[in-house]
Order: structure tokens, then C-alpha cells, then sequence
């Protein structure tokens, strides 16, 4: 018999991991498949999982992870494709705001761009940023103020004096 | 705290379509469950065709599949009787193209020519490029799961002895039979077989044809039944060279377990940040159409660290299409050539390339740049072309892979890979057989470069490699 505590984990965190997702990859579809597999994962291993202090932090690093495998592959994918067909011409820019952030955080270097979203989007304090992202909470803040100012610079933040908090 | 990019965030984050279906979960979790209690999981390096979409899998399975080792067991009594062999330490592999010679007639051992009077066991020698290979032949019929190729690795001609010990059994009606065959270099003069219980047994030596030119002597013997034992190279004064273990059916377990402790210690130590930057560079020199067999190409080398950045060595050749003529060498030799990757930040870019290539492939090159990608082992797909062949309807496909973790790998981390062919519209073409690689476990050979023939009245497109990894990816 399913474990009732595993459903409602799933239930509860699939918007979020469809969101987090969604926001890494810039693709709400592939943010959706993820989010399934990292639950599948989940479902699998919760007789450990579910003994964590944070089984929403581990899942959440396993969708990051998985959004990094696909990503890799699809730079290779895209770069296949540039040699056979020729490259298209520019897509003009979506009016949309809420597309336009996303392609924004997407275009962000993986590590700024997970630094930001488990900070701004995930609400983690700097020292869980730090520790999810295998780094120390200087070099935590030191990605993050990079990030914004690259988002800064496109017009996403408009707040001058970006202040990260150290709690 | 930036409130103004945290609402943002949170206001620009998509919303699944509905909610999730626990039943859907459950099942995607079997299915995982499933694919990863065999020994592998099948992993698609590349595909991308635009309506047909990613060919991308993370779980999926192929039927039927054997892994790596050749250990596909094959009995029976048929009208004229064949023995079937069961390779340990040989490999399950199609020989290199070239030449074969027959270097020995009948194997040597008191049981053969009992069962076997009328029919000659023979000792086949294939002169491949970058390799030899020792293939063993009952009768006329080459025995496929006995073949051991050198390529590249230890050389006879220094070791004496190297890593070429191929033991293999074999069965027919119900009796079982040992017999080990391998290579030795010039300075071994004898052989023996030294079991952990009985007399030591001496291994006669045969040379290659002097046509072939191959420096090295090789073997091929009946056993007597054994657990364990060591060949045992000796020189002109009875002075040991070397030894290798031999593990007969009393060891099988320990040498398994020895090589899966091998194979753990070199999937926990981490890539090194030369092989991820060699892995970047062949995937750059790849893009720009400089791993195509049917023209220009640069073969892989070598990469060393220099100053904050690496500098990675590469042969320029020209390469002619097929068809070839008898010993016309495919690709000469144009020169040296060089990427210089530097790392930014979390990317690799390149900084530089010098050597033969047109304006267009430079500008290729050096717009290459791409993220550090986390530590995994497999293989890569980085190029591949197409060429007419030699009907209407024939067409010769290359494609280059590149092996992503560290090298040396331990000498039982093969992989199978297979590679399927796509039309410029998305239609699958074929899919071509299972191809054996090792990891490898020289420099020079970490990207390797396969080449085959279909036949297809579709223009080729694309092409997709899956692999197979000798063990579980991490995730």
C-alpha cells in the first residue's frame, strides 16, 4: 500500500518543482516531464527520503540535476543541428513578461542561475543556498550578486541597491 | 533581499497544466526500478530532429540485451558437432578490417586430435589499423566470442608478455575444454602454464607470416582443468618476465568481484578537469566538421595543462571516401594541429586553434564554449557525416564518440553501443547492430571513430548512438 505521507509529498511538491523547473530550463513542457521524473525518484527512494530533515531540498536537487542532463544535452543537440540544417533567423522577442523572465533566468550560467532560484524562487536562506550548492555562503552571494546584475542590466531589477541578506 | 525580482520570480514561474496523478508517479518509479535491475542503463547521446522531437531517454531498456562481456553462452549437439566457446577474458568482437593470416594449424593438446581428428583448430592473425587481433577458428568458421584485440594497449614489445591472455572454454556434448591463446613479444622465449595444482605445462610459440609483419608470437593451447594459474613468459635463460593470472572456472567469482572493486574505484574518483576539457575540445573540433573521415579531420592526440588553461593536441589528416584499394592508406598525414581551451567562470571556451582548416571552421571553433559538466563516464557523440557509397542506394555513414570520464579505465569497462540512422524528415533509417567498445585506456584513443555502410533510398539526416555503460550512471 502506498504510504498516504508520500502522495500528499508528491502533491505538494510537483506546482513547486514545475515552477523551479520551469523558471531553469525556460520550458514549461520539459519542466513538467522533469518534475514527474524527479517525483518518480522520489517515490522510489522515500524509505530513505522521507527520513531527511529537508526531502523537499533533496528533491529539489534532484530536479536540478536532472534539468542539468538536459541541458547538456540539448546544447550538443543544438549544435548538431547547426551543422546539418542552417540556422534560423533571430525569433523576434516574446511581449510577454512573465516569457521574457524566464528566458532571462535561463540564459543565466548554471551556477547564477541556481543560486537565484533557490534563493529568490525557494525562499532558501544564503546557508542552505551554500550548502545545496556545494560551495561556502561568500561564494553563494558572490553568484548571486552576479546574477542580478546580469538580470539588473536587462531590466528585470530595479532596485539599485541590491541587498542580499545573510540569513 | 530584492523584492522586486522575488515577485517577479514567483509571478513568472509556470503552473503545471493539472495536477499530478499519483498512479502516473508510481508507475514511472516502476519503470525505473525495472530498467536498472539489470547491469546497465541505456543512455541516448544524441538525436534532435525537428518533429520528431528528442529521442532523449532516461530509463528506457533495450530487449534482449547482453552486456559488454561476452559472456553469451551458446550449447548444443548438432549434426556434425562444433564446439561452442564461452569467452573469460577474451571479447565477444567483430575483427578489424584487413588482412587475415592463418598462423597456426591445430591446437596443440593430447585431447584435440582425439575428438577432433578430421577438423584443424587454427590460430588467425588480423593486421587491423591501430591493431592486431587473435582470433581463434574451428575448422574453417572463425569463433566470434574468441576474438582478443591488442589495441593499443600494453605492448608485447615491451612487457614480453602484455595483457594479451585470452582464456576461453569450451563444451560439447557436455565435455568441457580449456585452452588459453594470447601474444608475446620478441624477448620471451618460453611459455609455460603454471597451475595452482598439478605440473607446469609448456605453451609452444608460433610466429606470425613474415608478410604480415606483426613482431610478435602467439599462442594458443589446450589446458588441463584448473582453478587458477599463471602464464608465465620466460627468457633464454629460464629468467621470469612476466606473469599473468589466469582464472579458470575455480576463480571465476573472485576475479568478478575484483573487477567490480576496480570498476567502483574508478567510478567513485572524481573526472578530471583535463578529461572534461578533452571531452569539450573533441565536441568544438567535431562541430566545426573536423572529425569527418571523408575529408579534413583532426585526430585526437593528447591534451596537457598549459598556463590556467590546456592545450589539446590533434593530428591533421586528409581522409579518402570510400571505396579503398588494397593497402591504400585512408588518411595521410597533413600535420599538427591545436585547441587551446581556457575555463571562465563555469565554462570552458576556446582561446585559440592553430593547424589546417578553413576560415569557416575556425570561426566554428572559436565561438565554441560550454558548460563544465558534472563528473559521468560514457560515451559522447561529437560528429558524424555521410557519403554516397558505391550503389545508388548506398550510403557510408562516420560518426565520432568521445569518452567522458578519466582514462585509464579498469580493463573489463567496455560499453555496447548501438547507432541508429535518421532521414533529413525524422524517419528512422536503421538501426545498426550492437558495437562493442572498450573504454579506453590510452590517450590517443579517447574519441573513437566508427565507420559503416547502409543502404537506404532516403537521404540520411541525422545520427542518434545509444550506449550502454558497464555500470549504473549516477545521477
Amino acid at each position: 500500500m502506498t504510504d498516504p505521507g508520500l502522495v500528499d509529498f508528491c502533491k505538494a511538491q510537483y506546482p513547486r518543482l514545475v515552477g523551479l523547473l520551469g523558471l531553469y530550463c525556460g520550458d514549461r513542457g520539459v519542466a513538467e516531464e522533469l518534475a514527474q521524473e524527479t517525483l518518480a525518484r522520489v517515490w522510489r527512494k522515500w524509505p530513505k527520503v522521507h527520513h531527511l530533515d529537508r526531502p523537499d531540498a533533496w528533491a529539489q536537487r534532484v530536479a536540478i540535476n536532472l534539468a542539468n542532463s538536459h541541458l547538456r544535452r540539448r546544447v550538443a543537440e543544438r549544435k548538431a543541428r547547426t551543422r546539418i540544417v542552417p540556422p534560423r533567423h533571430a525569433e523576434l522577442p516574446a511581449v510577454d513578461v512573465a516569457i521574457t523572465v524566464r528566458q532571462a533566468v535561463a540564459a543565466l550560467p548554471r551556477r547564477q542561475r541556481e543560486a537565484v532560484l533557490f534563493h529568490y524562487y525557494l525562499d532558501l536562506p544564503l546557508t542552505e543556498v551554500a550548502e545545496s550548492m556545494g560551495t561556502t555562503v561568500s561564494g553563494a552571494k558572490s553568484l548571486l550578486h552576479r546574477a542580478v546584475g546580469r538580470l539588473r542590466s536587462g531590466g528585470y531589477v530595479t532596485d539599485p541597491k541590491e541587498v542580499v541578506d545573510v540569513t | 533581499m530584492s523584492p522586486d525580482l522575488r515577485s517577479l520570480l514567483h509571478a513568472a514561474a509556470p503552473q503545471p497544466h493539472e495536477q499530478v496523478d499519483a498512479r502516473v508517479i508510481a508507475r514511472r518509479a516502476r519503470r525505473i526500478t525495472m530498467t536498472r535491475a539489470g547491469t546497465a542503463v541505456a543512455t541516448v547521446l544524441a538525436v534532435a530532429i525537428g518533429g520528431v522531437g528528442l529521442a532523449s531517454s532516461l530509463g528506457e531498456r533495450r530487449p534482449a540485451d547482453v552486456v559488454g562481456e561476452g559472456r553469451e553462452k551458446r550449447t548444443g549437439i548438432r549434426p556434425q558437432p562444433r564446439p561452442t566457446v564461452e569467452t573469460h577474458q577474451g571479447e565477444g568482437r567483430k575483427p578489424p578490417p584487413g588482412p587475415r593470416y592463418e598462423v597456426v594449424s591445430g591446437v596443440h593438446g593430447d585431447d584435440w586430435a582425439r575428438k577432433w581428428r578430421s577438423k584443424a583448430w587454427r590460430l588467425l592473425v588480423w593486421a587491423g589499423r591501430g591493431s592486431d587481433c587473435v582470433q581463434l577458428a574451428y575448422d574453417d568458421t572463425p569463433l566470434n566470442h574468441s576474438l582478443w584485440c591488442s589495441h593499443g594497449r600494453e605492448d608485447p614489445r615491451k612487457t614480453g608478455l602484455g595483457s594479451s591472455t585470452s582464456f576461453f572454454t569450451g563444451s560439447e556434448d557436455g565435455d568441457e575444454f580449456w585452452f588459453v591463446a594470447g601474444q608475446v613479444g620478441p624477448r620471451v622465449a618460453e611459455l609455460e602454464l603454471r597451475p595452482d595444482a598439478g605440473q607446469p605445462v609448456s605453451i609452444p610459440l608460433h610466429a606470425a607470416p613474415a608478410k604480415v609483419d606483426v613482431p610478435y608470437r602467439y599462442y594458443a593451447a589446450t589446458l588441463p582443468r584448473f582453478d587458477l594459474a599463471y602464464v608465465v613468459a620466460l627468457d633464454e635463460d629460464g629468467n621470469e618476465l612476466e606473469r599473468k593470472r589466469v582464472c579458470g572456472p575455480g576463480c571465476q567469482g573472485e576475479r568478478e568481484a575484483s573487477s567490480a572493486a576496480e570498476i567502483q574505484t574508478y567510478e567513485a574518483a572524481p573526472v578530471d578537469v583535463a578529461a572534461k576539457a578533452a571531452v569539450f575540445a573533441s565536441s568544438v573540433v567535431g562541430g566545426a566538421g573536423l572529425l569527418d573521415e571523408f575529408g579534413r579531420r583532426w585526430s585526437y592526440r593528447g591534451i596537457s595543462a598549459e598556463g590556467s588553461g590546456f592545450v589539446v593536441r590533434f593530428e591533421a589528416q586528409r581522409c579518402t571516401p570510400p571505396p579503398y584499394r588494397p593497402g591504400q592508406a585512408r588518411c595521410k598525414p597533413l600535420g599538427p594541429a591545436r585547441l587551446f581551451v581556457g575555463q571562465d567562470e563555469d565554462l570552458f571556451v576556446v582561446t585559440g586553434a592553430a593547424g589546417p582548416m578553413s576560415g569557416a571552421q575556425r570561426a566554428a571553433m572559436l565561438a565554441g564554449e560550454e558548460e563544465v559538466p558534472a563528473d559521468r563516464r560514457g560515451w559522447r557523440l561529437v560528429a558524424w557525416a555521410f557519403a554516397r557509397g558505391r550503389s545508388d542506394r548506398a550510403w557510408n555513414v562516420t560518426f565520432a564518440l568521445t569518452w567522458t570520464g578519466n582514462i585509464p579505465a579498469p580493463p573489463d569497462y567496455g560499453s555496447t553501443c548501438w547507432m541508429s540512422v535518421y532521414a533529413r524528415g525524422g524517419r528512422l533509417i536503421t538501426r545498426g547492430p550492437d558495437l562493442p567498445f572498450d573504454a579506453p585506456d590510452e590517450e590517443a584513443f579517447r574519441v573513437n571513430e566508427l565507420m559503416t555502410e547502409i543502404e537506404t533510398d532516403l537521404e540520411p539526416g541525422y545520427v542518434g548512438v545509444g550506449c550502454e555503460p558497464p555500470v549504473e550512471q549516477r545521477q
